[in-house]
């Protein structure tokens, strides 16, 4: 049997730990990236601040590289040989540069890439 | 059957499972993976840099440097090309068709250099068909940002699908396309300089400054090709410029257009010639299919001119066309049973090029080069970066008179 008063209880316990969930949940986006002498496709990855990004790195060719310019650096596998997984919090607004760190031939200095982070959009309206 | 077995044998050997030599005493093998395994799993987890940290483009370098101060050799790349020809009409010839040998080097973040140094038909005697030495590439870029970046040296002419990415795993058929032989003259280089980048995503441009074509070298075989000054004391009196826009932001997709323009009579000041070429191309991959066109058109003006004056001149006349043009269709299908990391593809080009399309007043095409090519075959992959090719050319023109020899290819390509 319910208790009188205890049904308010159980309602302010769910609206609780759906705030909760909803103050504490984290965008996660997951990004395909294929690599080709000599480009990335896509090149230019645009993602909200605080988000965690999952990028899968596949070869449509030989052995490329992915670097960050915070020091990650992965060895994506030659064509039908697997992925490499790359994850991150993007933690703070700017432009990052990646790049292939394997020397994949004469292209190889322009296989480039940009990760935009930008501001969430509440923090932008606030802003403006 | 037997074709399933055979090739699960050449599979097996591609994987180290039979060996053709035994193995030395200072045989190390590689470890290699048997077969596609996804990697899901994080192999680092990490956070980008704030702002302020080590950066592309977004940071002004120190006063005095030109970003990181690293100087770093790139290493050694390359790509061979080994050929079997057998020609109707001649004796077959086996040819090390190409030895390339690349060298890069990064002065820093910003600073790059990049060679490509060519040994054609393994020997090097002075004319192209004994054998080159040819300073292919050799430039610096200094990168700039995203959009704008600037390149000078010799420089690789932005025309084209093959032009700028000639390595053999890349294009199937043992030679490379006809089109890209007497239409486009790859591997087509010369000194010059000018600026690159990516305005979009996925929108890609350069635009060169570059070396005019020698119009004495035109003829009517070939076109263009005799033309080429390669950066080899090029005279510069008439300038080239050259460009290409290219799309690769959707997976799978390649399309690009380009253009190249200047006048070419500087050997015959008073013959007022010019050369204006346009090409659109593109290549489309989607599960196992991968299709390739591409079509470019040649103006030349003044050839009417030239072909009298070299009459005079030489006594012989090189009838060079008005116009010239050609095109190609390809489709190739990979057939390797999966899951296997070795490939194989069968494919089948039609080519349609002529190079006596339009004639200037006063003269005749010559039929003989009015030509149509049906090439097939295959491409086997022990590993991406190596492959075996097997093609069958048969050409045909529209003389009466002539036979086009048809011809059986076997080729070994490798880059690494």
């Amino acid at each position: 049997m319910i208790q009188p008063g205890s049904t308010r209880r159980i309602i302010l316990t769910l609206l609780l730990a759906a705030a909760s969930s909803s103050l504490g949940a984290q965008s996660r986006e997951v990004v395909e990236i294929i690599a080709e002498r000599f480009t990335f496709t896509p090149s230019k990855i645009e993602v909200e601040v605080g988000t965690m990004v999952e990028i899968h790195l596949r070869s449509e060719d030989t052995d490329h590289g992915f670097r960050l310019a915070d020091g990650t650096n992965v060895i994506i596998p030659k064509r039908r040989h697997g992925e490499a997984v790359v994850e991150f919090e993007a933690e703070s607004p700017g432009t990052y540069r990646f790049e292939c760190s394997k020397l994949c031939g004469a292209g190889h200095h322009f296989m480039q890439g940009e990760i935009v982070v930008t501001p969430r959009a509440t923090d932008a309206s606030l802003v403006r | 059957m037997a074709s399933s077995a055979a090739f699960g044998r050449l599979t097996e050997w591609a994987e180290g499972g039979w060996q053709l030599i035994p193995r030395l005493p200072w045989y190390r093998e590689t470890p290699r993976l048997v077969t596609p395994r996804p990697v899901n799993r994080p192999l680092r987890a990490g956070r980008l840099p704030a702002l302020g940290e080590t950066r592309f483009a977004q940071q002004d370098p120190p006063a005095g440097t030109s970003g990181s101060t690293t100087s770093v050799f790139g290493g050694i790349s390359g790509y061979m090309d080994f050929h079997f020809n057998d020609r109707q009409y001649e004796d077959p010839q086996i040819d090390f068709h190409r030895f390339v040998l690349l060298f890069t080097h990064s002065f820093s973040d910003r600073v790059r250099f990049v060679s490509e140094l060519e040994l054609e038909h393994a020997f090097v005697e002075g004319l192209e068909e004994a054998g080159e030495l040819e300073l292919e590439q050799a430039f610096i870029d200094f990168l700039v940002s995203r959009e704008l970046n600037l390149r000078a040296g010799m420089l690789l002419v932005p025309v084209g699908i093959i032009n700028e990415r000639h390595e053999p795993p890349v294009y199937h058929g043992v030679e490379r396309p006809f089109v890209d032989t007497v239409i486009v003259p790859s591997t087509w280089f010369e000194a010059g300089a000018g600026i690159h980048g990516e305005l979009w995503r996925g929108f890609r441009y350069r635009t060169y400054v570059m070396a005019p074509l020698d119009a004495s070298g035109f003829d009517a075989e070939e076109g263009l090709r005799g033309g080429r000054q390669k950066g080899s004391q090029a005279n510069f009196r008439n300038v080239a410029t050259t460009g290409r826009i290219e799309y690769v932001g959707i997976p799978g997709l390649w399309a690009g257009a380009s253009f190249w323009r200047a006048k070419t009579g500087f050997n015959f000041p008073r013959v007022e010639s010019q050369v204006t070429l346009g090409e659109v191309d593109a290549r489309y991959r989607v599960g196992e299919l991968e299709t390739r066109a591409q079509y470019a058109h040649v103006w030349l003006d003044g050839m009417g001119e030239l072909n009298r004056t070299l009459q005079r001149t030489i006594g012989v006349g090189p009838n060079v066309a008005r116009q010239i043009r050609g095109f190609y269709l390809e489709a190739s299908y990979f057939v390797s049973p999966r899951p296997a990391p070795r490939e194989a593809a069968v494919f089948v080009r039609y080519e349609n090029f002529d190079t006596q399309y339009k004639m200037p007043s006063g003269f005749s095409p010559l039929p003989q080069f009015d030509r149509d090519a049906w090439v097939f075959g295959l491409s086997y992959y022990p590993d991406p970066d190596v492959v075996v090719k097997v093609d069958y050319s048969v050409v045909n023109s529209q003389s009466t008179v002539t036979d086009e020899p048809n011809s059986f290819n076997v080729g070994l390509g490798w880059w690494f």
